[in-house]
């Protein structure tokens, strides 16, 4: 028996790894160049002898994210991709990312979002920026527009689409964005970038690099950016404008023998205003007045339909007035009857206050004091107390309210109440400075042990100071990052990498009741009020992984994560990949990863305290406001999903290159915000599953002309129900022509399909758009480039995407034009 | 039993072949290099060599790419040495008695393949400043090579003769040095 099984596992093993070799025999062994050999030359072909030096000759899986044969759907985005295609900031390069969905929504951000994945997904990938980790606690989500930086200091960013590898972990769930940015070696000198558009937005950033000594240097930049103002979709002025102020330095010393240090450091101040949607967040019950009234119309129609009506009094055979006066007293006691029919929930105040001023009512009310003298006595005493009642004026602060009207807005749930339909609501907006104040610093020490361990130690400190005025929510985040990372060869065939990591956050919560809210007596509350016992967090994590050439043609790398997070509890998150070099020119991978997500902050600790709401006091017999408060989601445990993905990588020729990704999420406990009046929480845990793919080419067609295309499809549910946040379709094409060595053409069209944003009261669907881009970049004879670019070139304006979860009108994305200027170092 | 040792074979097999994807690697970041070096060569003024075309010899076999990176680089990049356009040769074990005839001609860098049966001595009267290439640190310390890469933590690095900078017809750049994390620079009279 156990010679058979030997010669079993033997076989398995000649089959496995033996059939493997002989094929890398048959194929590899050549001295000729495989096409992807032939890309992997033309790009160490643009390295310095700096940079040259600084290539594994052993991959990692994971850190290398250029290699050929990296099990995983990865774009990088070179400096140029951004100066050459007139695009203002890193954000606006993803939108050639197949994958990636950005669309633009204020003058001052971009939405970024990949792949299809449940509620607010700018919030389901890592972001790390020159080597830290950006994402805010409390919104889990970053701002790429304020961590930005200079093009000029800029290596790459890497997208790495799907669940990251094992080495990245928590909150790696849609994938990764990873910006690197150079050494300051090689930003010796000085540069500057300036852009223009025309509608007064600008850009400026200047770079200066240094030498101090024979082994180290430095950099400082600045940066300035200037919004102009937007315009809503209905041609409202958008107040959008304000401005980005940046600084920053790195400092680079080579301390020995493959020893190196760099310290880097920066801060921001950004002052914008935003908006907060306030035309559903006053309410009105009207079952009470409906009631009544109906109550008091029933008397009234009885009384005057009665047999026994005394023609002293009510004669509508011969008197027109009393004849008008029966009519109005029918239609509107059907009405009434209708409504009171019908289970009413609150509706906004300013709708309410519209049925109050009914003319129906009114004029009923005319027409019985004016023949109150034909009424009964009994029934002229009743005239006054034919209202419907509204909250009086001093309960609630009318006056600030009054300063923030600003026309009405359409209500489309009142369509589903007989005889509302079609009413709109009064609008109601408040403005509020939003600042962001912050400033950070990182220090990275490398090497590489004589036993060809290479190990990086890296600390940081993080201080964000972050105000929506609009909300009266304000938080200070400290945040203290130290890891340590290193991977080394086992045998031949192995390649470990393992590391640990710590992170410590201090809080901050400040909130301030807004004028709006401040109802009389000591019922008012913040909108949004955090839970201050929560205001220091810990995580600890270490992870290991092995990458595993278990042929010439396998790649494997194996490994897991495991995290000890007071927001996620502990975490073990495996992770496979494998790659599978077919010939010399098809690749196939596939990929599986279990990941999770932490709730951030907001979604745990924080109430919600959007909406107001009068209704009847049976008590006291009179109209009170309540709050409507939705409750941070304490029990809400981390998201998890397991991810499955496969792809194939052609290259038909160095010049030519063709992938295809797709994938499947099935997540639970997946964090979706809450949309129903009778929800007790803000966010709620839902199942949600995702699956599609992109598709992208890659081809020099000749030296002069370079195209790229992408194309991508997402579908997601939510509890088994399609969902339709994140577009369907989206699609790419980009082309570079070079009209001589000095001028290039540029042409980028971008296809997105129909979005629905989720609202709680006021979802609006974004019509697909076609955007055309033009462009021509002038390379001067030494280092300045200068480009003229038109964008939205096919239609004066489109809307992209609504700011999720305010409820804020759209603003129009602009036909624009911009003029460029770089100095390069 | 024996089909399991058989697959112990299999496996060394495999390891050696899986290193094969390195050396091959390895290969096209020399290759790289060379033609990087090429900017780094300054000529003498009268020099009737840097009249001419950058001629890069590889003597000795090589199974590794080597050759066809370097010419796929050099036709890729259009690379030239003060104005000099790029040339790559490769002269065989079976043609070593040919590469010493061309390289009598007149070349500029001499390549020497790890399975190499020609010398750095085989070469030395023939080369006519040419500078002498190959990989592994012996070859600069102890026979006598102008610039060697080193295979050392997963890195490939530099290692230059002292020589090199003050030779007379042709020489490495000063600024050179100044690369320490790259290049090292050893004097093999010491």
């Amino acid at each position: 028996m156990i010679i058979i099984i030997s010669r079993l596992v033997a076989f398995c093993l000649f089959i496995i790894l033996g059939a493997g070799g002989i094929a890398y025999s048959e194929s590899n062994s050549s001295t000729a160049l495989t096409p992807f050999e032939k890309a992997d030359l033309k790009r160490l072909l643009d390295l310095e002898i700096s940079g040259l030096s600084q290539v594994p000759v052993q991959g990692v899986l994971g850190y290398e994210q250029e290699y050929w044969r990296n099990p995983a759907s990865v774009h990088v985005i070179r400096p140029e991709d951004i100066t050459l295609n007139g695009y203002l900031n890193s954000v606006e390069a993803l939108r050639g990312v197949p994958g990636m969905h950005v669309s633009r929504g204020l003058a001052y951000d971009n939405f970024a979002s990949m792949r299809n994945f449940s509620g607010f997904s700018t919030q389901k990938f890592l972001g790390k920026i020159g080597g830290r980790e950006v994402s805010q606690l409390m919104l889990g989500s970053a701002n790429y527009s304020v961590d930005d930086y200079p093009v000029a200091v800029i290596d790459r960013i890497e997208v790495i689409r799907g669940p990251g590898a094992s080495i990245w972990g928590t909150n790696a769930v849609n994938g990764v964005l990873n910006l690197v940015t150079k050494h300051a070696g090689d930003t010796q000198g000085d540069s500057l970038r300036l852009a223009i558009q025309d509608n007064g937005t600008f850009l400026g950033d200047y770079v200066h690099g240094g030498q101090i000594s024979e082994d180290s240097f430095y950099r400082v930049w600045v940066r300035d950016q200037e919004y102009a103002e937007g315009t809503l979709d209905s041609g409202s002025p958008a107040r959008d404008d304000g401005h980005l102020r940046k600084a920053g330095f790195r400092f680079d010393k080579n301390l020995g023998s493959d020893l190196n240090l760099y310290v880097a450091g920066g801060f921001a101040t950004r002052r914008v205003e935003h908006v907060l949607d306030l035309s559903n967040r006053l309410l009105h019950d009207p079952s009470k007045p409906v009631s009544d009234l109906s109550s008091d119309m029933i008397t009234l129609s009885a009384f005057l339909s009665s047999p026994g009506i005394n023609p002293t009094f009510i004669n509508p055979e011969t008197n027109p007035s009393h004849k008008a006066l029966i009519d109005q007293v029918q239609a509107l006691n059907s009405k009434l009857a209708l409504l009171n029919a019908t289970a009413l929930v609150p509706i906004p105040l300013s709708v309410s206050q519209q049925i109050g001023a009914s003319p129906d009512l009114s004029s009923l009310k005319g027409v019985l004091s004016s023949i109150s003298g034909s009424l009964p006595p009994s029934l002229v005493s009743a005239i006054p107390s034919l209202n419907y009642i509204l909250p009086s004026v001093g309960s609630y602060p009318l006056s600030a309210w009054a300063t923030n009207t600003n026309g009405s807005v359409n209500y489309p749930a009142l369509d589903a109440v007989p005889l509302l339909s079609g009413m709109s609501a009064g609008r109601f907006e408040r403005y509020g400075e939003m600042t962001n104040d912050s400033a950070h610093i990182v220090s990275k020490i490398d090497g590489i042990t004589d036993f060809d361990m290479e190990w990086s130690l890296t600390g940081s400190l993080d201080y964000t100071d972050i105000n929506m005025g609009h909300l009266g929510y304000e938080w200070e985040q400290t945040q203290y990052n130290l890891s340590f990372d290193a991977n080394f060869p086992l045998a031949d065939r192995h390649r470990i990498s393992y590391g640990v990591a710590t992170q410590h956050t201090d809080l901050d919560v400040r909130s301030e009741v807004l004028d709006i809210f401040q109802f009389p007596g000591e019922i008012s509350k913040p909108i949004l009020d955090y839970d201050q016992s929560f205001t220091k967090f810990d995580r600890y994590t270490g992870y290991i992984q092995d990458s595993i050439s278990l042929t010439d043609e396998i790649l494997v790398s194996v490994g897991a994560k495991v995290e000890e997070n007071e927001l996620a509890g502990f975490g073990f998150q495996p992770g496979v990949r494998a790659s599978w070099m077919a010939n010399d020119q098809n690749i196939f991978w596939a990929g599986y990863a279990k990941t999770h997500r932490q709730p951030s902050l907001r979604e745990r600790y924080t109430d919600l305290t959007p909406i107001w709401v009068a209704s009847w006091d049976t008590d006291t017999n009179t109209t009170t406001w309540s709050s409507k408060t939705y409750e941070g989601g304490s029990s809400l445990d981390r998201e998890e999903m397991d991810a499955y993905e496969l792809g194939w990588r052609l290259r038909p020729s160095e010049d030519l290159l063709f992938e295809i990704s797709t994938y499947y999420y099935d997540t639970q406990n997946a964090v979706r915000a809450a949309t129903s009046l009778t929800s007790v929480n803000a966010y709620e845990a839902v199942d949600a599953e995702a699956y599609g793919g992109e598709l992208s080419i890659d081809w020099h067609a000749s030296d002069l002309w370079r195209l790229r295309g992408g194309y991508s499809l997402a579908r997601g549910k939510v509890d088994g129900v399609r969902v339709y946040d994140f577009p369907e379709n989206t699609a790419s094409l980009s082309s570079h022509f070079k009209y001589s060595d000095e001028v290039t053409f540029i042409q980028n069209l971008f296809y997105s399909g129909e979005t629905k944003i989720p609202s709680d009261y006021n979802p609006i669907t974004i019509p697909s758009h076609l955007r055309l881009d033009l462009g021509v970049v002038w390379q001067t004879n030494g280092d300045w480039e200068i480009g003229l670019f038109g964008r939205d070139l096919l239609e004066s304006y489109h809307v992209e995407t609504m700011y999720p979860g305010v409820d804020v009108e759209p603003a129009r994305v602009e036909r624009t034009f911009i003029l460029t200027l770089l100095k390069k170092f | 039993m024996g089909a399991i040792c058989l697959n112990f074979a299999v496996l060394q097999v495999n390891a050696k072949v899986s290193s094969d994807e390195e050396d091959r690697r390895n290969a096209r970041v020399q290759a790289s290099y060379i033609t990087r070096l090429v900017k780094c060569i300054h000529w003498e003024e009268n020099s009737t060599e840097s009249q001419k075309n950058f001629k890069i010899v590889v003597v000795g076999d090589e199974t590794d790419g080597l050759v066809n990176s370097l010419s796929f680089l050099v036709e890729q990049s259009n690379l030239s040495s003060e104005t000099h356009f790029i040339e790559v040769f490769h002269y065989p074990n079976s043609k070593s008695e040919e590469a010493i005839d061309f390289i009598t001609t007149g070349t500029n860098f001499v390549y020497f393949t790890q399975d190499s049966i020609l010398t750095v001595k085989d070469v030395t009267p023939y080369r006519n400043g040419a500078l002498l290439l190959s990989q592994g640190r012996k070859f600069v310390e102890l026979e006598r090579g102008c610039i060697a890469f080193e295979k050392k933590k997963n890195r490939i690095k530099l290692i230059v003769s002292a020589r090199a900078f003050n030779r007379k017809i042709s020489h490495v750049s000063p600024a050179f040095t100044s690369l320490k994390s790259v290049v090292e620079v050893v004097d093999p009279y010491l």
